[in-house]
Parts: C-alpha cells; sequence; structure tokens
C-alpha cells in the first residue's frame, strides 16, 4: 500500500514537471470556445442595450433598455408567456410519462435493460427534422392519427406539445434509468422484507433514489424545449409562435437589439434554471 | 428484484410505439401510391426516383457530408487534445468538464443567434467556413464529456509501467494512452457525425447563399409543401440515422468490456476460466 502511495505521488511529480507540456492541448477548444461562443455571447448581451433606427435600420450602441421595453409589449410578452407555458407543459408531461417509462426499463434484466434503451434512444438519432414532417403527415387531415382517434391536431397547440414531448422524452428517460442504475438492487428487497407494499416501496424507496435523474432530465429537456424552433414552425404553422421562432427569424437579420434582449433573457433563465439544479443536487448528493 | 409492474410496462410500451410511429410512417409513406399517404393504395418506387432526380436535394446531402466529415474530424480532434489535457491537473479537469457542459446546455439557437450577430461587425462573411466553426465548437463539448469519461478511469499504473520502461510523456500518450482511448474516441467521433447531420439552428443561421444542408433543405421545402419524394429521402435518413447509432453503441460496448476485462485481477480471470 505504502510503495503504492510512493508510486502515485511520483507520477504526480512526473505529470506537474515533464507532462506540464501537455497543458497546453486544452488551448484548441478553449480557443474555439472563445472565438465561437463567448465573444459572440457577450456582444449579442451588448446589442440587446442598442438602439435601432427604425428608417435605416442602422444599430447604434446607445446603452438603452429600449429593446427590453419592446420586449415586454404584449406582443412579445405573449410570445415569452407562451414558450414558457410550452416548455413546462413538455416538462411536466415528460416527466408524468418518461418516469413510469424508465422505471419500467430500470426493472428489467441487464441484457433486457440495454435492449430497451437501444430501442427508445434509437429514433433520436434519427434526424429531427424528418421525424417532426413525419408527424405533419400523421397528424394531417385524414390521416392515420385522425382516421383512429378522430382528432385533428395538426397546427394546434397540442400538436406542437406531442411533437416536443416525443422528440424529448428519450432524453429524460436516459438519466433517469442511469440515475437508478446506481442504486443498489438489495434496497427494494429490504424494503419488501420489512413489509412495505409495492406502492410503498415506490414513494418512499425508488423515486427518493431517482431524485438526481430525474432533476438532470427535467434540466435537459427544459433547455431544448426553450430554444426550440422546428416543432412550432412544421406543426404550429406558424400559428404557435415561441421565443425559438423568434430568434430562428431574427437571429441573422435586422432587429439585432430585440434578437439580443430575447437572447440574453433565455440565457438569464438558463443560468437559473443550471444554478437551482446544482444546488438541488447538491442536496440530494449530502442527504445520501 | 421486483418485477416490472404492468402500469409502467404499459406506459413504456405506449411510448416505444408513439416513437417508432414517425420513422415506420415514413418508411410506408416513401413507397405508397397515394400521395397524401392518407390510405394504402399499392406499392410504386416513383417517389425513390423523383428524390433521385431532385438535383438541389443531392447537392444538399453533399454540403451535409463534407460539413459533417470536417466537423467530425477538427471536434474529435479538439476534443481528444482537451480531453488529455484533463490529466494534467484537477483545475484543467475542472475547466474542461465546466466548459463542456456549459455549451451542451445552451441551446444551439443561441450559439446560431450570436454568432450570426457578430459576423457582420467582424467582416465575416455567412458560408461554409461559419458553419463548420459553429457545428465544431458546440459538438467538440460532446467529446470532451465522451473521451474525459473514458480518461478518467484510465489505470495511473498503466503510466508508470510505461514511464519504468522508458517512455517519456508524449511516447506514453502515443503508444497507452491513446489506443486506451480508441473506442471512446470511435463512440464520439459518430456522435458528433450524427448531431452535425442533424443539425438545423446553427447551418441555417450561417449558411451562405450556396451552401444549404439537407435538414436545412428538408425544413424549408416542408415549410411549402410536402412531397412524398420528401418521404423517400426521409427513409434513407431513418436507416444512416439507425446505422450510425448502432454502430456507435456497438463500440461503446466493446469498450465497456475491454475495460473491464482490463480492470478485472488476473487471478480471478484465471479462476474464472
Amino acid at each position: 500500500m505504502g510503495r503504492r502511495v510512493g508510486r502515485l505521488r511520483r507520477r504526480l511529480t512526473r505529470l506537474g514537471t515533464e507532462g506540464a507540456s501537455q497543458r497546453f492541448l486544452a488551448l484548441p477548444d478553449t480557443a474555439l470556445l472563445l472565438v465561437a461562443v463567448v465573444i459572440p455571447l457577450l456582444f449579442v448581451v451588448a446589442r440587446s442595450l442598442a438602439q435601432v433606427d427604425p428608417v435605416t435600420l442602422e444599430v447604434n450602441q446607445a446603452w438603452t433598455w429600449e429593446a427590453y421595453r419592446r420586449m415586454l409589449s404584449p406582443v412579445y410578452r405573449e410570445v415569452l408567456a407562451r414558450s414558457a407555458a410550452f416548455a413546462a407543459a413538455t416538462v411536466v408531461l415528460c416527466v408524468a410519462i418518461g418516469t413510469p417509462a424508465a422505471l419500467a426499463i430500470s426493472r428489467l434484466s441487464e441484457r433486457w435493460r440495454t435492449v430497451m434503451l437501444v430501442i427508445v434512444l434509437l429514433p433520436s438519432f434519427v434526424n429531427f427534422t424528418v421525424r417532426i414532417f413525419a408527424w405533419q403527415g400523421l397528424l394531417a387531415n385524414g390521416g392515420p392519427v385522425q382516421t383512429v382517434f378522430g382528432v385533428r391536431w395538426l397546427y394546434q397547440p397540442p400538436a406542437v406539445a406531442l411533437g416536443m414531448v416525443t422528440a424529448y422524452v428519450p432524453l429524460y428517460v436516459l438519466p433517469v434509468v442511469a440515475g437508478l442504475h446506481r442504486a443498489p438492487p438489495d434496497v427494494f428487497d429490504a424494503a419488501a422484507d420489512l413489509g412495505a407494499g409495492p406502492w410503498r416501496t415506490l414513494w418512499r424507496v425508488t423515486l427518493p433514489l431517482a431524485r438526481v435523474g430525474i432533476a438532470t432530465g427535467t434540466g435537459v429537456v427544459g433547455v431544448l424545449s426553450l430554444g426550440e424552433f422546428v416543432v412550432p414552425t412544421l406543426l404550429g404553422g406558424g400559428r404557435v409562435m415561441l421565443v425559438g421562432s423568434l430568434l430562428a427569424e431574427r437571429g441573422a437579420g435586422r432587429d439585432q437589439p430585440l434578437a439580443g434582449a430575447l437572447t440574453t433573457v433565455l440565457l438569464l433563465t438558463l443560468a437559473l434554471g443550471a444554478a437551482l439544479l446544482t444546488m438541488a443536487r447538491r442536496r440530494v448528493m449530502r442527504h445520501e | 428484484m421486483s418485477r416490472p409492474r404492468p402500469t409502467s410496462l404499459a406506459v413504456l410500451s405506449a411510448v416505444v410505439a408513439v416513437l417508432y410511429a414517425p420513422l415506420a410512417f415514413l418508411v410506408v409513406a416513401g413507397i405508397n401510391r397515394n400521395p397524401l399517404s392518407t390510405s394504402w393504395q399499392g406499392a410504386t418506387g416513383r417517389w425513390y426516383r423523383a428524390m433521385w432526380d431532385d438535383e438541389a436535394l443531392r447537392r444538399s446531402v453533399a454540403v451535409s457530408l463534407r460539413l459533417a466529415a470536417v466537423t467530425t474530424v477538427v471536434a474529435v480532434t479538439a476534443g481528444t487534445a482537451m480531453a488529455l489535457a484533463m490529466r494534467t491537473s484537477p483545475l484543467v479537469q475542472r475547466w474542461a468538464r465546466g466548459t463542456a457542459g456549459m455549451r451542451v446546455a445552451t441551446p444551439e439557437i443561441v450559439i446560431a443567434t450570436g454568432l450570426a450577430a457578430v459576423m457582420p461587425s467582424a467582416g465575416v462573411d455567412f458560408g461554409f467556413r461559419p458553419m463548420v466553426v459553429a457545428h465544431v465548437a458546440y459538438l467538440t463539448a460532446y467529446v470532451v464529456l465522451i473521451v474525459g469519461s473514458r480518461v478518467a478511469t484510465l489505470d495511473p499504473a498503466l503510466d508508470l509501467a510505461a514511464a519504468d520502461l522508458g517512455a517519456g510523456p508524449w511516447s506514453t500518450l502515443r503508444r497507452v494512452v491513446l489506443p486506451d482511448l480508441s473506442p471512446a474516441i470511435g463512440a464520439a467521433a459518430l456522435l458528433v457525425m450524427a448531431f452535425s447531420l442533424d443539425d438545423v439552428a446553427l447551418s441555417l443561421a450561417l449558411r451562405g447563399p450556396t451552401d444549404t444542408t439537407l435538414p436545412v433543405y428538408l425544413y424549408s421545402v416542408v415549410q411549402r409543401r410536402v412531397t412524398p419524394a420528401v418521404y423517400a429521402v426521409g427513409t434513407m435518413v431513418v436507416v444512416v440515422g439507425a446505422a450510425l447509432f448502432l454502430t456507435s453503441m456497438a463500440l461503446h460496448n466493446l469498450f465497456v468490456s475491454t475495460s473491464r476485462r482490463a480492470r478485472e485481477p488476473r487471478g480471478r480471470r484465471a479462476a474464472r476460466r
């Protein structure tokens, strides 16, 4: 044991001197991060405080809150509220549907668990746009969904919600299964031995163990649905406008201050969400 | 362990059915004589021929493949380099994980908006090159996370053995560490390729007049009118996506099983035999 520690120390000093040159391997990715992500986003935040001339469309860095004021006008306020509502609905539906699905997968034998995860994840590797326009065909007038279920959802809010939930549910299931996988299987037997029924075990043992996974999955789904624009465009038919669609439309374009204000608000929301998630996770970890 | 409850099994089956419904629809609609696919009217190869004759579509496939190839090579190189740098100090490791996690947690549309806003002021033209930069900057994060998690499980004894045998840090990297990481690198490469082929947001915001990728082409075509040829394309996309994913999974399994075998003490392995 002592020898092993000595060796480890020797290794650390070696990497600290000779191996330190390998630290420069971090440079390419760091440079990319600065050039393509950090600097552009700082620029966008600065632009959100700029002014755009309504006639010449010239942008003037005036350091004003004008774009934010415009963002809070009824039109955009409605878009923001709708985006938040769709993101929240997507998260809630993913939790409601994905959690039982994940529990079912986690109780399978090891081989079947892998097979089932592959089955659930495979569609996510098929081009997103392609899957969504397939839904367009499924939901179309006289299409299979209307024939079987009698609902006409295309270009209505339920179609947008359906598109987002089916797209993201696999990405919610994965972390929940992974989280449950870490729990020792004995705890379920122990709960049964101590006389807990299946529902009691679910509430008092399984779900608490799944908390970290559920939190991670919620975060993933939240991030994705806040930025979504393909689903509202293809399944909402332009009638269901979300922040993502506004950005996709204006991102390259004319009203930079407004696009900047929307992006800044989106970033702040994400940062807040990430901070809450980290805090929740730390608390759970400490309890475990 | 208890068996899955019937209710949760029912939910799981429903989820799987809903996930595969669009894929099944594409395959059927791609060969259905009825162009709207509201009912089955017999099989035809007409839509596949129409797909083959669509020149704009063929061009967009070429752009997508070129973009995915360049992106994969650059992102895997930069991401693997970052993952290797994680070995030098805990600080670098925290930086690598943090910056990669941050990028993964940012919607593509935000990164796209940022670059599209800054490029005109920086005098950069929209086109293929900014698309590559954006894809690489975003997808390198996944390489860092995947390869980095493998780096974290490397056995330090191997470094020591290499050093004892007279290998310097760079030849250890090349002859010992990189071969050990190769399955993870392969899995990450396939994932990057799949994600790059999937992206709409970055390419839509940064493309020039001539370089439309397949997803962007489909995105703009289906907003106007869905033609059955698009269903044929969709079927091909399903096949390619499934193949990429299954290969990536096979590589991942390979690396899990080899690393398990490597970590198992020799005595136990012999005993099992």
